[in-house]
């Protein structure tokens, strides 16, 4: 009896402990924290001057400006900081050169005033730097990239070995006779897979200065009369065309579809808007939804059938009452 | 009597209950609460996580073994596992969207061993022999991110509208040093994170390769603010 009654303490004690715990404990959620930088003077007047190091420039200017190294992660870590040239990326995406490579550009013109800081967790660091702008310079949009990269021996593993760094565009712009021309050069449907058809507007910047473009396509079911807009901002940059791949999923009926791309742009003086032309296309339904069709169809084939029957046979039965000979029963 | 030995040991059982509890909790009480939080500055990031989120240390694509052979082959990889995903994270530092690239760590970057060593990025002969680039070794590598599967991470309120995978392409010296694996819009969420794997990655290998089993290259996966 005493040995249930202290074992009945011990498990009361153990059960209610577990329970204020389970109550009280603080709970962790999964956090991400990542290296790289920001900005360290964001302007008023210039809102992207909050993720890129933005001016307007003026031939043989001097600027100062900073860049906020920042280490999110939970590890000590010692993070290169260089400037480069930039690079098209394909789709036209923006890419900026490797360490390794040469700079002949905007690259050229950064003077950091540290090329490396070792930051502790969850802290930063500014790190100024100048922009000499040559004396001698075209009218437009001249761009660069600030990198930050972790400091580490290369791998030697086989395989594909990965670094990762994070960049923040310099977009500098020497104000003068700015051209803003868009082009829309092509526009694809493309069937990508057995779920997906994809939509490939490529818009080509004819101009001297990136346009800020909004492009969209449209996708209409010629049965419902249902629109699906895909699309938003983009940034169209010089001399690289922009390829989007848009991604139209299958419907399940499939159908008759009608789809066009819409360029839309300010060319510093009027609103612009571009027109590809109309593509039709057709989709077959997909698996699952053949069998509802199937499913949908069957049980109206199959009463069109028992009514057929049905009316044949009852053609027949008259048929055979009138060839049956009349008789008469003699009793 | 037994009510009473009944009643005392629900109290000791209240009483080291409420011990282990407090045992638990490390604020210090004092006459006045002070309570700090510190949210730091978050920054653009690109990143390789496991299912947890957490940073893989040496994230790595392995290509698919191939025999020494007299004709050219093609070897073929994943970039962005299950295990192994590419994680971008925006946390309101790039409102005019981002270009998520890979690119070779050199230009004259090669496949890398310690006998012969070939190319990632010359189209000579479909990719196959050497051509008038800076080196004199054949070989190339095509990207195709528009097949991987695109999604949001963490963020629960996020979407993927207006974040786009890459189309294929092929390494092609100081022509296509760069190729688009994702990007964001102006119009993609400010706040954001978003995760892509089943990138495809082929490198045609050149005939009569030697056998090897150290061939290596860096890649850098990197993304800009735009």
């Amino acid at each position: 009896m005493r040995i249930f009654k202290i074992g009945s303490f011990f498990l009361f004690a153990f059960f209610w402990s577990i329970f204020l715990s389970s109550q009280l404990s603080p709970v962790y959620a999964i956090e991400y924290g990542g290296i790289g930088g920001r900005p360290a003077y964001p302007r008023v007047d210039e809102p992207r001057s909050e993720s890129i190091i933005i001016h307007n420039i003026l031939v043989g200017e001097v600027i100062q400006d900073g860049i906020t190294i920042i280490n999110n992660t939970t590890f000590k870590k010692t993070l290169l900081i260089y400037a480069t040239d930039d690079t098209p990326s394909t789709d036209g995406g923006y890419a900026c050169k490797q360490l390794s490579e040469p700079k002949v550009k905007v690259g050229t013109w950064i003077t950091l005033e540290k090329s490396e800081v070792t930051l502790n967790p969850g802290t930063s660091e500014l790190v100024k730097f100048v922009i000499n702008v040559p004396a001698v310079l075209d009218v437009g949009e001249h761009n660069g990239c600030l990198v930050v990269q972790e400091k580490l021996e290369a791998s030697q593993a086989a395989g594909v070995n990965l670094s990762l760094r994070t960049a923040l565009r310099i977009l500098l712009t020497v104000p003068g006779d700015v051209i803003r021309l868009l082009e829309l050069t092509s526009f694809e449907v493309i069937d990508r897979s057995a779920t997906t058809i994809l939509l490939k507007p490529m818009v080509t910047n004819k101009g001297n200065i990136s346009v800020d473009a909004t492009i969209n396509v449209n996708v209409t079911n010629s049965i419902t009369r249902e629109i699906i807009t895909y699309g938003g901002g983009y940034s169209v940059l010089t001399n690289n065309p922009l390829v989007i791949n848009f991604e139209f999923f299958k419907p399940l009926f499939g159908g008759f579809f009608y789809t066009q791309a819409i360029v839309s742009y300010n060319n510093g003086q009027t609103d612009n808007q571009i027109f590809s032309d109309i593509i039709t296309f057709f989709v077959w339904p997909q698996l699952l939804g053949w069998v509802y069709i199937i499913l949908i169809i069957l049980p109206i084939v199959l009463f069109i059938i028992f009514l057929i029957y049905k009316k044949k046979r009852k053609k027949n039965q008259k048929v055979v009452r009138k060839k049956r000979p009349r008789y008469k029963i003699i009793k | 009597m037994k009510h009473r030995i009944t009643v005392i040991s629900m109290f000791l059982g209240l009483y080291v209950g409420y011990v282990l509890l407090m045992s638990q909790i490390v604020v210090l009480a004092s006459s006045t609460s002070n309570f700090t939080q510190v949210i730091g500055t978050g920054t653009l990031a690109i990143d390789i996580v496991n299912a947890s989120y957490v940073t893989v240390a040496s994230p790595a694509v392995a290509m698919s073994a191939k025999t020494f052979n007299f004709v050219c082959q093609t070897s073929t990889g994943t970039l962005g596992t299950a295990s192994q995903m590419i994680y971008v994270f925006n946390p309101d530092v790039a409102d005019a969207g981002w270009t998520a690239s890979l690119a070779g760590s050199a230009t004259t970057a090669v496949w890398d061993s310690a006998g012969t060593d070939y190319d990632f990025n010359d189209p000579t002969g479909s990719g196959c022999t050497d051509g008038v680039d800076t080196d004199v070794l054949g070989g190339q590598m095509t990207v195709d991110a528009s097949g991987g599967t695109l999604a949001v991470g963490q963020c629960a309120a996020c979407v993927i509208t207006n974040v786009t995978k890459g189309s294929s392409g092929s390494y092609n010296e100081a022509t296509t040093d760069s190729i688009t694996v994702l990007a964001g819009a102006a119009g993609s969420d400010d706040i954001g994170d978003w995760t892509l794997i089943g990138v495809a990655i082929s490198q045609k290998i050149p005939t009569e390769q030697p056998p090897a089993a150290d061939y290596n290259i860096n890649m850098v996966l990197s993304i800009v603010a735009l």
